[in-house]
């Protein structure tokens, strides 16, 4: 039996404090859940304190973009992001074998490579050697699976500019480190994978109305005839808990706020997520 | 009130006019001071030396001696307060904006440019003199292509502002340069031919060469186009030309204010206190010099900004 | 005449030149240039060559090179095409020109001739020239490429190809003004009695480009130029592009973007602008998109040139056109978008990502010329048969490593010009940079262009960078159209003046109160 479509709220908080105040910024923020044959986004709005004027585009990866600026001096910047988005889980994997992968590898290419995050170093390699195993699926389940064991879960041990290969060396990371080492294996066995950005609903079974601290989440996508999504962090069935809101090739084509400021002030950073079941009526 | 203009161009602009006016009369200041130097027996040719560089707002460790000041004041590349510092510092801004400026005019202060190392070694050999009257022929050629080839909008207004302030404050320092109480009819007359101010003074003075009425003239003749008050009234001109009549503007205040001083000075009183009042003409002049800056050329150095990551779990 | 400058030119084995057949005769296109330099003595030549100089010195026609103005060596003898073969030139660049506006309209919408598997997709992927934040940018009148530089060589065979495409900022157009202005000067004999194909009205045609390329619905744009400053090598040529235009010359903080809409800072308040012809690379033009430590650039300007509010000329992005990788696909453009075959071929190119021409070229490796796919004014350039093996060695590792980086063409002997080297006429390597500007209705090509001449003897490098300099390039024969909007001579009216008027002092009373 399929499970039923769930109907998600999510608010996303994001805080930037300068000290001293930034006397300009230019910013772009990729927040807005997309629309994909897994998710409708019934609504999505982002509000921006100090108020500025939002110019909206769809990038390259198809992911939206809210763009501003702020041309006066200020102490903070708030970024909220409003979203209601209908869920379900997840779709067909298809059934391409390697030799139909190598014969999309062209037009695959851009996530067939290695980039900055996702490079192949000889460690990197020497393990993606040992997980090919049968077809393409199954591989792309042993990686995951991989992945999820060589990691350990810890907040603060990483940074946004880590590697694959500098958290696979430490041992511990987040979500984002999970996903690059799961997509720089899945590349360097011939398996077109993209990184995914977005939500997790904490719970596996909520109930309706129930406010939770959520978290920005990533995660990634394979291809074996279909692209379909994985969870190395948390070995869990993508689906109705998972909010996609963008996907490349890695952090950088994704990074939810994304900005440059002037005034000599460190900034420092604030992020909440609320995430509510709520009822589709 | 005339078209806008780039701010940034508006201040190469004002520079060009500064930086030309400050050649050519660093140029006048040291041909008389060289002058008073040499033909008056008994001058103090060291002390004349100090003087000059501390009027000159050039600091100098020791006691030099007049060659040595007319060394740094003409050569010095790396002083704004030197002739060929001032003439490449104005070459440099009518680079950046030579897309405004008329061509013969920027060729002819590149040419000058080119020539200074030339024209430095004829110095050596020749002695300051056969310089100082280039670097005249050169200014006179640039405030003539200025005047018969720029078209009276806010470029021209810019340059010839800050022409007008540099100019107030040069003809301050001339003054403020020389031991004007010691100095004979001779000297009075070498510091009026080195402005160019000889024949228009015997013809307002009846021929009659004495300090109080040589000071008057060159403080605030209101023909004589290199008095201080002259020098003044052009640059309020120009800026209301700029801003258009209407509105506070505070540069047009503060000229306002020391051209008050000078024109309702009793005659008597003009060698009283000259000194101060020199100071006074120095400070008006910076002062409307920066406000001039804050409100047309308010566009900053370069950015630097600085990326911030962040977001994502 | 015996023992003129141009009986004593030799021509070097093995080369095509310019003036020069081999059985020694001088071809038509330049029977009057050697006839008038026949009868210059030595003297004569060295005066006129040290004028062209001192010229270039005092106008400040220059480039920087490691923080030092340069003058940019002119050498007295023009470069002379004819007519007719400047027809095929002219064919060949503005359907070149029309082939790379449809590929990079394509590869930053739909992608069609990557669908077609024409070129392969992780090729222009994989170019670093592909600038994704270009993607769904959409210039008004669908313009990207508003000038283009397009480097063209003759061979050994008299065959002009084409070396390489320029559609980022591509520069030297100043000195084509320049070098016509001081050669009229300097040697008005050779110009005497001929109808020389005109150069001056470029900057009319690149205004009037750009206006053309303006924001929608904006009737009475504002277009500037903007430079890196003072300090760029080709600072020169911003400054004279925008005074012969009529528009401001800025830098990067002299601009501001507030919402999508691009603004200049005046004496006035900040002022809004409509078209920016740029001539800062893509890299340092938007910190928010690009290399975010850029000081030169102006955040926001990207967004705004998406959202239509303001255009970018050249667009950002074309550098994917000019990776030297993707120019070895240009014919397989034109017959893509165009059907048509293409007039001007390329120089043989190896592309060494498909295995079996990566191994016939590394193969031949000392007879190659060796480039990466992303270098320029000379740089990254190895020369087989001039280079020692040990580099070779290096080379070829590096290739193995990323040939994806590298592609090897045939060394082109490319044709000699006769040049003045001090002691009399010798042939010198030259290539072109013709330049065409797109104004979305035509693509125009300026009769002539930059010739760069090698000046060392026998030397293939001629960027000024590496002490090459510049020849005065001359189309002739052809019949020269009257420019548009000046009436016919006989319509125009011609005043007769008073004589002029004398004061009491002067002239004739005076003369005739003496005798």
């Amino acid at each position: 039996m399929r499970p039923q479509p769930w109907r998600l709220e999510i608010e996303h908080c994001t805080t930037f404090t300068y000290d001293p105040p930034a006397r300009s910024s230019y910013n772009e923020v990729r927040m807005v859940p997309l629309t994909t044959v897994r998710q409708t986004t019934m609504s999505a709005r982002v509000e921006i304190t100090p108020n500025s004027r939002q110019y909206r585009y769809w990038d390259y990866w198809g992911t939206q973009v809210v763009a501003f600026d702020i041309p006066a001096s200020h102490p903070q910047l708030e970024v909220r992001s409003v979203a209601v988005v209908d869920t379900g889980p997840a779709g067909g994997r298809g059934d391409a074998g390697w030799g139909a992968l190598e014969s999309m590898g062209s037009q695959m290419a851009e996530f067939l490579v290695p980039t900055p995050y996702t490079a192949w170093t000889p460690e990197l390699v020497a393990v993606a050697e040992g997980l090919r195993t049968g077809g393409p699926v199954d591989t792309v389940e042993a990686v995951v699976e991989w992945v999820h064991s060589a990691l350990q879960y810890q907040q603060g041990v990483t940074g946004v500019h880590t590697s694959a290969a500098e958290a696979l060396d430490a041992g511990k990371g987040v979500c984002q480190d999970f996903a690059h080492i799961g997509v720089t294996l899945l590349r360097r066995l011939g398996i077109p994978a993209r990184y995914v950005s977005g939500y997790l609903h904490p719970k596996p079974d909520p109930s309706i109305g129930e406010e939770m601290a959520g978290e920005s989440h990533a995660w990634i996508e394979a291809w074996t005839g279909d692209w379909w999504e994985s969870d190395p962090t948390n070995l869990v069935a993508v689906g109705t808990r998972h909010v996609v809101v963008g996907r490349g090739r890695d952090y950088a084509d994704v990074t939810p706020v994304k900005g440059i400021y002037a005034g000599g002030g460190d900034d420092t950073m604030t992020t909440t997520v609320r995430i509510t079941r709520t009822p589709r009526d | 009130m005339t078209p806008a203009l780039l701010s940034r161009v508006a201040e190469s602009m004002f520079w060009i006019g500064r930086y030309t006016e400050r050649a050519e009369g660093t140029a006048r200041i040291l041909d008389v001071v060289v002058h008073h130097a040499l033909e008056e027996r008994g001058t103090d040719a060291e002390g004349m030396a100090g003087r000059l560089l501390d009027v000159m707002g050039v600091s100098h460790p020791g006691q030099p001696d007049l060659w040595e000041a007319t060394e740094l004041l003409c050569f010095e590349e790396d002083s704004a307060s030197s002739i060929a510092g001032a003439l490449g510092a104005a070459r440099d801004n009518a680079r950046a904006v030579r897309h405004v400026l008329p061509t013969e005019l920027w060729e002819r202060m590149n040419v000058a440019w080119v020539a200074l190392p030339a024209q430095r070694l004829q110095a050596r050999r020749r002695g300051p003199g056969v310089f100082l009257s280039w670097i005249k022929d050169q200014t006179a050629a640039l405030s003539g292509l200025t005047d018969t080839t720029m078209s009276r909008d806010q470029t021209w207004l810019f340059l010839t502002l800050g022409r007008a302030l540099e100019r107030a404050d040069v003809t301050a320092r001339l003054l403020g340069a020389l031991p004007l109480q010691d100095m004979s009819e001779s000297g009075l007359v070498t510091l009026l031919r080195s402005c160019g101010g000889h024949e228009p003074y015997l013809r307002m003075a009846s021929g009659v060469v004495e300090l109080e009425g040589v000071v008057d003239f060159l403080l605030r003749d209101r023909l004589f186009p290199r008095s201080v008050l002259s020098s003044l009234i052009l640059a309020a001109s120009c800026i209301d030309e700029i801003s258009g009549p209407a509105g506070w503007d505070e540069a047009r205040g503060v000229i306002g204010l020391i051209r008050a001083e000078l024109e309702f000075l009793a005659p008597d009183a003009v060698v009283d206190g000259l000194q101060a009042r020199l100071a006074r003409v120095h400070e008006a002049s910076s002062a409307a010099s920066l406000s001039v800056s804050t409100r047309y050329f308010s566009h900053g150095p370069p950015t630097e900004w600085r990326q911030r990551g962040g977001g994502g779990g | 005449m015996v023992g003129d400058v141009i009986d004593e030119y030799r021509l070097p084995a093995g080369v095509f030149d310019e003036m020069m057949d081999t059985g020694g005769r001088v071809r038509s296109q330049y029977h009057d240039v050697a006839s008038v330099l026949a009868q210059m003595g030595d003297t004569d030549l060295i005066e006129r060559s040290d004028r062209l100089a001192s010229a270039f010195r005092d106008q400040g026609v220059t480039f920087d090179l490691d923080g030092e103005e340069r003058p940019f060596p002119l050498d007295v003898v023009p470069r002379v095409f004819a007519a007719a073969e400047w027809a095929m030139v002219e064919e060949g660049l503005s359907q070149r020109v029309r082939a790379l506006e449809a590929f990079l309209a394509d590869v930053y919408g739909q992608g069609r001739i990557l669908d077609a598997e024409v070129i392969p997709r992780r090729l222009v992927t994989s170019s670093p020239g592909f600038l994704r934040p270009a993607h769904g940018v959409d210039p008004p009148n669908g313009v990207r490429v508003h000038v283009a530089g397009i480097d063209i060589i003759r061979d050994e065979y008299g065959r002009l190809c084409v070396l390489e495409d320029n559609l980022r900022c591509p520069s030297g157009v100043s000195y084509v003004l320049a070098n016509r202005r001081a050669m009229a000067r300097v040697l008005p004999e050779l110009f005497t009695g001929r109808s020389i194909g005109p150069v001056s009205d470029y900057p009319a045609r690149l205004v009037a480009a750009l206006r053309a390329a303006a924001p929608r619905g904006i009737s009475d744009p504002t277009v500037v130029v903007l430079t890196p400053g003072v300090f760029n090598s080709a600072f020169y040529e911003h400054a004279l592009l925008a005074r012969l235009m009529g528009v401001e010359l800025v830098e990067g903080r002299d601009l501001i973007c507030r919402g999508s809409d691009l603004f200049v800072r005046t004496t006035d308040g900040e002022m809004p602008v409509h078209v920016v012809y740029r001539r800062i690379d893509d890299a340092f033009l938007d910190p928010l998109q690009f290399r975010p430590e850029s000081v030169v650039g102006c955040p926001g300007i990207v967004n705004c040139a998406r959202a239509g509010r303001v255009t970018i000329a050249n667009a950002v992005g074309n550098g994917v056109a000019d990776d030297k990788l993707v120019y070895s696909y240009v014919p397989d453009m034109i017959r893509f978008y165009l059907d048509e075959d293409p007039v001007l071929d390329n120089v043989e190119t190896y592309r060494l990502i498909i295995e079996s021409e990566r191994e016939r070229a590394m193969a031949a490796m000392p007879e190659l010329v060796w480039k990466r796919v992303d270098g320029s004014g000379g740089k990254d350039l190895v020369i087989g048969p001039t280079t020692p093996a040990t580099e070779l060695v290096r080379l070829k590792a590096e290739v193995e490593a990323d040939p994806r980086a590298w592609i090897a063409q045939r060394l082109v002997r490319f044709s000699t010009a006769p040049t003045w080297t001090g002691d009399g006429l010798n042939p010198r390597h030259v290539d072109l940079r013709p330049f065409a500007v797109n104004d979305g209705e035509r693509v125009w090509v300026m009769p002539g262009g930059l010739t760069r001449v090698a000046l060392s003897e026998g030397g293939l490098v001629v960027n000024s960078s590496q002490g090459g300099g510049s020849k005065d390039t001359w189309v002739v024969g052809g019949v020269v159209p009257t420019p548009a909007g000046r009436p016919p001579a006989a319509l125009v009216e011609r005043m007769q003046g008073p004589p002029m008027q004398r004061g009491p002092m002067s002239g004739g009373a005076q003369q005739q109160q003496q005798q």
